[in-house]
């Protein structure tokens, strides 16, 4: 499965999060705690997404996941190390 | 209802005020509420793009603020708040005050607050959003059966039920101060469809499940609520009660 690009994937997550016309949202947004409004079924809605697309699993748990959910840019960062690391012969065909 | 009556009335009782944010105008609300909140709540109020969720926000925190000074003799603005275990915003602790409890959520239109006497408590509200990817979303954080139940019904009544479970699971997770860091797919609830529901004996993960009390309710057509109380002392708390609050009122 091929890693998505940032604008790939920030256009994903912008159409999941179907926002209000009047918010702005760029990839260093942050998404809880800033501008945004966003609550927890959106947080779901987010890694629901990424595990149905891109096959990842998010641990909610996890330290380094929550981390990641500050931007879209660093959990793009995390998914992509993710995905990488799943399939180390990506990063051959993604370097081509 | 006097203060003492009500502070009273918490001996046994949780109450849940709730307040349709559609109903003020937000040149009102801004005029009347916005010099409740505190410095870092100014900011984080200043921080939101949108008219609408900075109005939310304020909503949500004049109604905690106005709803606490209906218990004791405290004016709205000087509730001082600091962050319990797991970050949950909890009063400062003040011992000439009683030892209230609360908890907040808001969605669109919609704010809630839950009062106790010293009961941890938790309060989700949600706007019941047919296009939720809830099928996905029950996947991560649902039981099996749970998510069984969701492919048994039709979509319409999925959706319905969805956001049944989800709320009283989001309610838990907040009373518990754990929020994400709850094992949400271990805990499951009996009579599901009844507006006192409770958690499933098998919750293993949850020490006392007879401890807690539970509400489920339909605020209005488009939202959803659940309240999640464990008591702490010797009585349980009997009874959750929801009381509408009008922000408007609150200001005159």
């Amino acid at each position: 499965m091929k890693i998505p690009s940032e604008a790939e994937f920030f256009e994903l997550i912008v159409e999941t999060l179907n926002l209000d016309a009047d918010v702005e949202i760029t990839p260093e947004t942050l998404l809880f705690g800033g501008p945004l409004d966003l609550n927890s079924v959106d947080a779901l809605e987010i890694g629901a997404v990424i595990n149905d697309r891109y096959k990842i699993k998010l641990d909610s748990k996890d330290e380094a996941t929550r981390r990641a959910f500050m931007t879209i840019r660093t959990l793009h960062a995390f998914v992509a190390e993710k995905m990488q690391s799943k399939q180390p012969e990506l990063s051959e065909a993604n370097a081509a | 209802m006097g203060t003492n009556v009500l502070l009273a009335a918490l001996e046994t009782q949780a109450h849940v005020w709730t307040a349709r944010t559609d109903a003020i105008a937000s040149e009102r609300l801004r005029a009347a509420g916005k010099h409740m909140l505190n410095t870092e709540e100014l900011a984080r109020y200043e921080r939101f793009h949108s008219d609408v969720a900075r109005h939310d926000y304020l909503a949500a925190h004049a109604l905690l603020r106005s709803s606490l000074s209906r218990y004791a003799a405290v004016d709205p603005a000087d509730w001082a708040f600091a962050a319990g275990p797991y970050g949950k915003p909890a009063l400062y602790n003040d011992p000439a005050l009683p030892p209230l409890c609360f908890n907040l959520s808001h969605t669109r239109n919609l704010v809630a607050c839950v009062i106790t006497l010293d009961c941890g408590c938790g309060v989700d509200v949600e706007i019941v959003n047919p296009s939720r990817n809830i099928h996905s979303i029950a996947r991560m954080v649902f039981t099996d059966s749970e998510i069984a139940g969701l492919g048994l019904c039709s979509e319409s009544e999925a959706v319905e039920r969805f956001f049944r479970i989800w709320t009283l699971k989001e309610a838990f997770a907040k009373a518990t101060g754990e929020g994400f860091s709850a094992e949400l797919q271990r805990i499951t609830f009996d009579r599901i469809e009844e507006t006192a529901p409770a958690l499933h004996r098998d919750c293993v993960t949850v020490p006392a499940p007879c401890e807690w009390t539970f509400l489920s309710s339909t605020p209005t057509p488009l939202h959803r609520l659940a309240v999640a109380v464990q008591a702490r002392r010797e009585v349980v708390c009997t009874d959750i009660t929801l009381q509408l609050a009008d922000l408007g009122f609150a200001f005159r």
